[in-house]
């Protein structure tokens, strides 16, 4: 997707001022006594209407920073549909889509989520608390020592709770939520903090003449704001910390000047003031937009003035105009769309706006998966021989020992996942931790070192998914470190991880373990890494106990040393796979990716910027290879990130957190810009995966393919060794790589028969080919065409799909790592509108860049849109 | 205030040690018994054994080394004492007689191995 700011005096946007898009409204549960709307206009009139009746008419304020929460006449009734309206003074919009109440257990059989006190942490002399994770139209309270300090009946997402009296020095506090008589469990306890002393300057975000509100940062938790405009004191706010948007009246000036000072305690100083003065109408910018793709049917701003209207254009005519983030359009985007969009505020309007050009695929950003704290943890060590590790798990309450939640277990079995160290040394320095020592294998120990306790380097994966209802175990493979290679010190591994799972299944058994009748052995997963990675790979090979049945497995940045038959079946399969990792530098892990059953899926992460060891929170060292490597907190979110996703999906049965993993959705709070995903599915429809034997001139369907125009292809070996295109080839597959004489050189795939491709995705893995030092300039691609009954042919650009993957710049073992592209079959019939997608009969692939580079496909196949 | 350039640690090198002796000999392999399966090398009864000494240890890190006779990589391998390894090779008919002995990674290319002063003599 392009975008650039452009100005506005050169383009005729055909405004309509009577064009509003309807707001919105989230998913509403029964007994709620409240309903959030999103996406109006400031000021304007809402109308709510339950189940055919306009139940509330009302003006509200400002859509930002969370939407207007509308107290209703009454609860809401499960089945009952709402829809909303708004009306300003230049018109009214449609209706929104309406949505169904429904049964929060539904969704949330255990009971409501827990809250978050958020932000945190409670600040003595702090007057407000943020909670989130809310249902809307709920009740959130928060106690301080047992005791209530604040309420909010039907309460939005993320509410705001004025505590009386303010917070004393070390009490304990504690966030509570109910919908419905039934409670959540309560929040992490919070123990209050000093609060910072001296306090800082508030600062405040640039304003605009016309705008109205006023966004003050640099807020302490639960400090009281006091706004100055022109010096003249506008009042005193509570806020929750971090940030305050606050609506004044009237509207701004260009040069006014404001100031903001913040106090906590009585008796300690008022921070200084922040300040700003206010930017002339001329200086407001244009907003910026998220990824925007054809057959969207809204737009989202991720960049834009908070009480600002966002107006949509469409091929120059007003198509949408909202309060933001979310605007719904009267249309659907289309292939050679131009977008324009504008903010306004007041009579200001930017000179600058938007203007952006869709592409084919460009995934909406959607939730954190990993992100879905339902429960409290609990935790304990366990230790049965040299069985042993350490496990989270759903608790009644936080902390070491807790019993298991009693709500979850009423509701059945939990999933459980083991995870498995690799091989690292086994004690440090107690002066250096980068001084490392194994004393295994008949070494010696120095006195006073330290042992690392590798099995706790992913507690903080072990927590989340202890959060969404899964236990988590992760085995001390301590023993094994250091002490020898080989396939059989794999074997080692397995065998401790098939007796952890045999020790739980003994837990489960005992009517005096907190495991007992909790865990679900029908739905285990595995997480290894590195050697675990390879262990991980073992274990459902050679595991025989009695009613384990697992379901699939994360191998990270494994080894292959075997003596596993490298091939993953019987289960879903994941493995991410370090650009930069300095130990396992070959990146086996695409072996066992390229061999894996999608049964039902199978997925591969090849991250860029990232290391072998920033996984595990004791492996101190940065081992990378090449360019510096992310955050060690950004490694681990891509583990929490993904692997949630992948758990979620088969373990909870939430289907739509796969859509992170095939690329449909881009999942939020991770550095997705470095992850490239390959994907499969089982049901998908394979026309080549040169897996065949039948040579180059024959696809999967055994049908004659063709080249021509300049285009040579042939089949490859995708892995080290003979038959290779090169040595950059590291998983291990048949592929095929192209090299084009020509501009325009074709490479044709026919089908069997004529396919309906209009509800489907063509799916190809792909690659620019690694062909020595230096890379060439610039990123190259390929179209690919899909040919009609009648002869036609319709191409799509790789770059409108999100392009073709570079080699990573590491000063050895550069490779050809493919990633799965999606061309949807809408793309094609919005190029042409007389192209006949239900009616293709081939799939072409075209050289269109001129440049000569080879480029390395694999896995071409038709899947269903999801 | 003055602004530092970053000095960015270098990442593990990696090198493996020198062989400063090699013992070979054919032995009566036991293979090990595992609590839930049976081990890939339960089969096996002989073995050729390497007894590695090196003037230093091999690096902690995930790969293991192998000990290369000729083009053949010999992958098991435990720790003895000290800088000694015992490395195992069970398909010994694939063992030349004469092959260069020598350290090295998985998928390592023999010109980037370090020269060998040992041969396979059993």
């Amino acid at each position: 997707m392009n975008q650039e700011e452009v100005p506005r005096e050169s383009l005729n946007l055909r405004d309509d001022p009577e064009l509003l898009s309807p707001p919105m409204v989230g998913r509403l549960y029964r007994c709620a006594t409240a309903v959030t709307v999103l996406g109006f206009e400031p000021h304007a009139e809402i109308q709510i209407e339950v189940a055919g009746v306009i139940v509330v008419t009302v003006t509200v304020g400002f859509p930002q920073p969370h939407g207007e929460t509308i107290q209703l006449p009454s609860p809401l009734n499960t089945g009952e549909q709402v829809r909303v309206r708004q009306r300003t003074s230049s018109g009214q919009s449609v209706w929104s889509a309406p949505v169904t109440v429904r049964d929060h257990t539904q969704d949330y059989p255990a009971g409501p989520p827990r809250p978050q006190v958020n932000p945190a942490p409670v600040c003595e002399c702090g007057s407000r608390t943020g909670v989130s994770n809310l249902l809307i139209g709920g009740n959130v309270w928060i106690t301080a020592d047992g005791n209530e300090v604040g309420r909010v009946n039907g309460c939005s997402e993320h509410q705001g709770v004025n505590v009386n009296p303010d917070y004393g020095p070390n009490e304990k506090v504690r966030a509570w939520f109910e919908l419905c008589h039934d409670p959540s469990p309560p929040s992490v306890e919070h123990i209050t903090q000093p609060p910072p002393k001296p306090l800082p300057a508030p600062g405040i975000d640039t304003a605009y003449e016309e705008g109205e509100q006023l966004r003050v940062t640099n807020v302490v938790n639960g400090a009281r704001v006091t706004v100055y405009r022109n010096s003249v004191n506008q009042g005193t706010w509570r806020c929750w910390g971090y940030a305050l948007l606050l609506g004044l009246n009237p509207p701004f000036s260009a040069g006014e000047a404001f100031e903001a000072s913040q106090a906590m305690c009585p008796g300690d100083p008022v921070s200084p003031k922040g300040s700003t003065v206010v930017e002339p109408c001329s200086n407001l910018p244009a907003p910026l937009v998220g990824p925007v793709q054809i057959g969207d049917d809204r737009i989202t701003v991720i960049e834009f003035v908070p009480d600002a209207v966002i107006k949509v254009y469409v091929n120059l005519v007003k198509v949408g105009e909202g309060g933001g983030p979310v605007i719904s359009l009267n249309t659907t985007i289309k292939h050679g769309d131009t977008i324009h969009v504008q903010q306004v505020l007041g009579k200001c309007e930017g000179q600058t706006v938007r203007e952006v050009q869709p592409s084919c695929v460009a995934p909406p950003l959607g939730y954190d998966p990993s992100a879905f704290d339902l429960f409290p943890v609990g935790s304990r060590d366990y230790v049965d021989g040299d069985v042993k590790g350490n496990v989270y798990y759903p608790a009644d309450d936080d902390g070491s020992g807790q019993p298991f939640n009693r709500r979850l277990a009423e509701v059945g079995r939990a999933p459980i996942v083991f995870m498995a160290h690799g091989n690292h040394a086994t004690h440090h320095s107690p002066s250096n931790i980068l001084q490392e020592w194994a004393p295994n294998c008949g070494r010696s120990l120095p006195a006073g070192w330290v042992e690392i306790p590798n099995h706790r380097g992913y507690d903080y994966f072990q927590q989340e998914l202890a959060k969404m209802g899964i236990i988590a175990v992760s085995v001390d493979c301590n023993a094994t470190n250091m002490c020898g290679g080989g396939p059989s010190n794999i074997e080692d591994r397995a065998d401790l991880i098939i007796g952890s799972i045999d020790h739980f299944r003994k837990l489960d058994a005992d009517a005096g373990s907190t495991f007992h009748n909790r865990i679900d052995f029908g739905s285990v997963g595995l997480v290894g890494h590195s050697r675990g990675g390879d262990a991980v790979v073992l274990v459902p090979e050679v595991i025989s106990l009695p009613s384990v049945s697992i379901k699939c497995v994360i191998a990270l940045a494994p080894t292959s040393f075997g003596p596993s038959s490298g091939q993953p079946k019987g289960y879903a399969f994941m493995t991410v796979l370090p650009a930069g990792d300095g130990d396992v530098w070959s990146n086996d892990g695409a072996k066992f990716y390229d061999k894996a059953q999608p049964e039902p899926l199978k997925s591969q992460l090849y991250v860029h910027f990232a290391n072998h060891n920033f996984f595990n929170r004791k492996w101190p060292q940065d081992d990378s290879s090449g360019p510096p490597v992310m955050s060690r907190h950004d490694h681990e979110r891509i583990l929490s990130v993904y692997g949630s996703a992948f758990f979620r999906t088969i373990l909870l049965g939430h289907g739509d957190a796969v859509r992170f993993l095939s690329g449909h959705l881009t999942p939020a709070g991770v550095a997705a810009a470095n992850v490239h995903p390959s994907f499969e599915w089982k049901d998908a429809f394979t026309v080549d995966n040169h897996e065949d034997g039948n040579g180059i001139g024959l696809n999967s369907l055994n049908l004659p393919t063709t080249q021509s125009m300049g285009l040579s292809a042939d089949e490859y070996a995708f892995r080290q060794g003979a038959g290779a295109f090169n040595s950059s080839f590291y998983g291990n597959s048949m592929g095929m790589v192209t090299q084009c004489q020509r501009v325009n050189g074709q490479f044709r795939s026919p089908l069997r028969d004529l396919t309906d491709l209009g509800d489907c995705e063509v799916w190809i893995r792909g690659a620019e080919v690694f062909e020595g030092q230096p890379l060439p300039a610039g990123a190259t691609g390929f179209e690919l065409g899909l040919e009609d009954d009648g002869g036609s042919v319709v191409w799509v650009d790789s770059h409108g799909v999100g392009g073709l993957p570079r080699p990573y710049e590491r000063p050895y073992g550069m490779k050809t790592m493919l990633k799965t592209l999606r061309f949807p079959g809408i793309c094609f019939k919005d190029v042409n509108p007389e192209f006949e997608v239900g009616r293709v009969k081939a799939i072409l692939l075209r050289c269109n860049r001129g440049d000569n580079r080879a480029l390395a496909f694999d896995d071409l196949q038709i899947v269903r849109r999801s | 205030m003055t602004t530092d350039a970053p000095s960015r640690e270098p990442g593990p090198r990696w090198e493996l040690p020198d062989i400063l002796h090699v013992r070979i000999k054919r032995i009566r392999y036991r293979p090990p018994k595992r609590r839930y399966f049976e081990s890939y090398l339960a089969t096996y009864s002989e073995a050729v054994e390497f007894l590695v000494e090196t003037n230093g240890p091999f690096p902690m890190r995930a790969l293991s080394p192998v000990l290369y006779v000729g083009d053949v990589a010999v992958t098991e391998n435990e720790g003895v004492r000290g800088n000694v390894y015992r490395f195992l090779a069970f398909e010994f008919d694939q063992l030349e007689k004469g092959a260069p002995i020598s350290l090295g990674w998985p998928g390592q290319p023999e010109e980037q191995r370090g020269e060998s002063k040992f041969r396979y003599e059993l």
